[in-house]
């Protein structure tokens, strides 16, 4: 019922946005105060039994709620930061339509419906995209129909039904299973599909790109993960042959990417191939099948929690600089020094260290799909992903131009300063979770027996 | 009641492709889906059915009004295609109808054996065959001229097009969907157009 709950407040939170839209810092007001309701909602209330919802159910499970915490919790601090730096109503009544329908995807307990709502989820988030945004849409409009054609398809395919088939059945399931990995490398946007997310990236809005390409691909991502690993078609992808082109697909992307950060110029663009490169762990988990979910899950939520930090500090950055070019942020760190740490404290948390519960579940998902030598690359190139920041700092190293030196107000310098404070606020948390503080067990021997599975049977 | 719903599903289609203005692209998108619970073997008498067909009808009557938001800025007259593409489009829509309605005993055969000599004896008001023909229609439609094409509502009607394509080839298979399916479906289409009407409002898109 939780999770209904956290749905209802978040939709409350939306309609409180439309309601002052015309007062750009009241709308963000309202969003961050209904975010963190939300937040406060999934953390304090137990856990509680399923609810039937008609013929379906509505499920409450600890994964749900550390899922849900950490997406309200981020977006309220980046919809505050926002607020202080560069206000909008389209930020927070974005973060709170998305924190609903992502509610509601987690919770249903029927897969077709939650996969359609959560593709469509990724389909409106593309409201948040800047001038670029057709081509991203296009990619991402297909996903909900592909999504429901296989989970009602692998209906006809499953065993226990009437008509169950016999080798026809196992076609159903295989085609049901491929169309389900198609629509998620539309939307993570694996190699060669990233190229329309990119382009949407290089003009979106710093804040929403944790929308676009991070919170609303990787729920979808991770729904098809759980519904290919525990629903109807369970193992039809742990097959020599599939395992080798996921491992394949997956790994290619997370190189190309690594090596992309290297010369991105734009901020939004170095978080989108991030994103991406991130996202293409969902890919090489379809092939880990149920073993790799626990690992997966922990992934997703560290890295959604340390790009959104990331797209908080590019959105202080920018402001304070006046631009999101390299080239126009030099000079940062003289500029604003406490957003130093803001950086450094998220880009740790996404790499973590031996023995830390990110780390760990990088390498475990890599391993279980390939062998030694080749896992060890994959899982270097994808903590080489962030090398590209390391071009922010030495851009920062540089000295500011004149511009950036404009003097401002009292008020206008406190909200500066009170923005970096929450970007460093924003970069502890995911670092909370890297330390093993929070979740840490969802990656041990005991995980794959616990009750986190979105699609489990109640 | 199934077949005729998927006939106006399928005119629906056709008028959205040769819409130029406006109102009549609303109609045609909203006649292509608003029928589309009706479209299975047999009507439950079911509170659970009732309550998620209500729901599906308001979430597309909501995606209808933001599509005419998305609208409003270019005027009641819609950009003009070339008339050969839109007849090309349009016949080939009318192909897979044909298509869906007589290969649907093989491909129900090919699926479930079982079915195999049911399907084939099964006359042609059988409903399934109906719902596979109106499936592959409104696919043709949504990713040919309305997926393809500049202008964002007919992105967004593209969108929500599929889906329901999706959902008629297979249940017209016949797959049983949850009732509670039809809700998700129903907010296909205001969340694509939610999306494009946002871009609209803009004062400059970009192709």
């Amino acid at each position: 019922m939780i999770p209904l709950v956290a749905a209802l407040l978040a939709a409350v939170g939306a309609l409180a946005v439309l309601l002052v839209r015309g007062w750009p810092r009241g709308a963000g007001l309202a969003g961050a105060v209904a975010l963190s309701a939300v937040t406060a909602a999934v953390l304090v209330a137990p856990v509680e039994a399923p609810v039937a919802l008609g013929e379906s159910q509505s499920i409450d499970a600890p994964l749900i709620r550390l899922w849900l915490s950490a997406l309200a919790g981020s977006l309220a601090l980046i919809v505050v930061v926002a607020m202080l730096v560069a206000p909008s109503p389209g930020l927070p009544l974005l973060a709170c339509v998305l924190v609903t329908a992502t509610a509601l995807s987690l919770t249903i307990a029927e897969p077709a419906t939650a996969l359609t709502l959560a593709a469509a989820t990724g389909v409106l988030a593309l409201a948040g995209a800047g001038r670029t945004w057709q081509g991203a849409y296009r990619q991402a409009a297909l996903v909900p129909g592909i999504a429901l054609a296989a989970v009602l398809l692998a209906s006809l395919a499953a065993p226990g039904a009437p008509d169950a088939p016999g080798a026809a059945g196992s076609s159903a399931a295989a085609i049901a299973a491929l169309l389900v990995v198609g629509a998620v490398a539309l939307r993570v946007g694996v190699v060669p599909l990233h190229l329309l997310p990119l382009r949407a990236a290089r003009t979106a809005p710093l804040p929403m790109i944790p929308l676009t390409s991070v919170w609303a691909p990787y729920l979808f991502g991770l729904l098809a993960a759980a519904w290919l690993a525990t629903g109807p078609v369970a193992g039809v992808l742990e097959t020599a042959v599939a395992r080798d082109v996921l491992a394949i697909i997956g790994s290619l992307t997370i190189v190309l990417a690594a090596l992309a950060m290297l010369v991105q110029d734009d901020l939004g663009s170095l978080l989108s191939v991030h994103a991406i490169g991130d996202g293409a762990l969902v890919v090489l988990a379809l092939a880990g099948g149920a073993a790799a979910l626990p690992a997966l899950i922990l992934w997703l939520i560290v890295s959604g929690l340390a790009r959104t930090a990331l797209a908080a500090w590019s959105l202080a950055v920018a402001a304070r600089m006046g631009g999101r070019r390299i080239s126009e942020i030099r000079g940062w760190i003289e500029r604003a020094p406490l957003l130093l740490s803001g950086l450094l404290l998220p880009v740790v948390a996404g790499l973590g260290w031996p023995g830390s519960p990110p780390f760990e579940a990088r390498l475990s998902i890599v391993q279980g799909v390939m062998p030694g030598e080749a896992a060890v690359l994959v899982a270097g190139a994808s903590m080489a992903l962030a090398l590209g920041y390391l071009r922010l700092a030495w851009a920062g190293i540089g000295s500011a131009d004149a511009v950036s030196a404009s003097p401002a107000g009292r008020r206008r310098r406190a909200a500066r300063w009170v923005a970096a404070g929450l970007v460093l606020a924003l970069g502890a948390i995911p670092l909370v979770v890297t330390l093993g503080l929070v979740a840490g067990d969802l990656t041990g021997p005991a995980a794959a027996a616990a009750d986190w599975r979105p699609f489990a049977a109640p | 009641m199934p077949v005729a719903a998927a006939l106006v599903a399928v005119i629906g289609a056709g008028l959205t492709v040769l819409a130029r203005k406006r109102i009549a692209f609303l109609a045609g998108v909203l006649s292509a889906l608003v029928l589309l619970p009706l479209c299975r073997p047999a009507l439950p008498d079911a509170m659970a059915w009732t309550l998620s067909a209500g729901a599906y009808l308001v979430g597309t009557l909501l995606g209808g009004y933001l599509l005419w938001v998305a609208l409003r800025p270019i005027g009641p007259r819609l950009p003009r295609s070339s008339a050969l593409a839109t007849l090309a489009w349009l016949a080939m829509a009318g192909v897979a109808v044909t298509v869906g309605v007589a290969a649907w005993p093989l491909a129900v055969a090919a699926l479930d054996a079982s079915r195999g000599t049911g399907a084939r004896l099964a006359d042609l008001l059988e409903p399934g065959r109906w719902s596979l023909g109106a499936g592959l229609a409104l696919l043709v439609v949504g990713l040919g001229p309305l997926l393809t094409a500049a202008q964002p509502a007919r992105l967004a009607a593209g969108a929500a097009f599929c889906s329901a394509a999706a959902w008629l080839i297979v249940t017209g298979l016949g797959a049983a969907a949850a009732d509670v399916t039809l809700v998700a479906i129903g907010l296909v289409l205001p969340a694509a157009a939610a999306a494009v009407a946002v871009h609209s409002l803009r004062p400059t898109t970009d192709g």
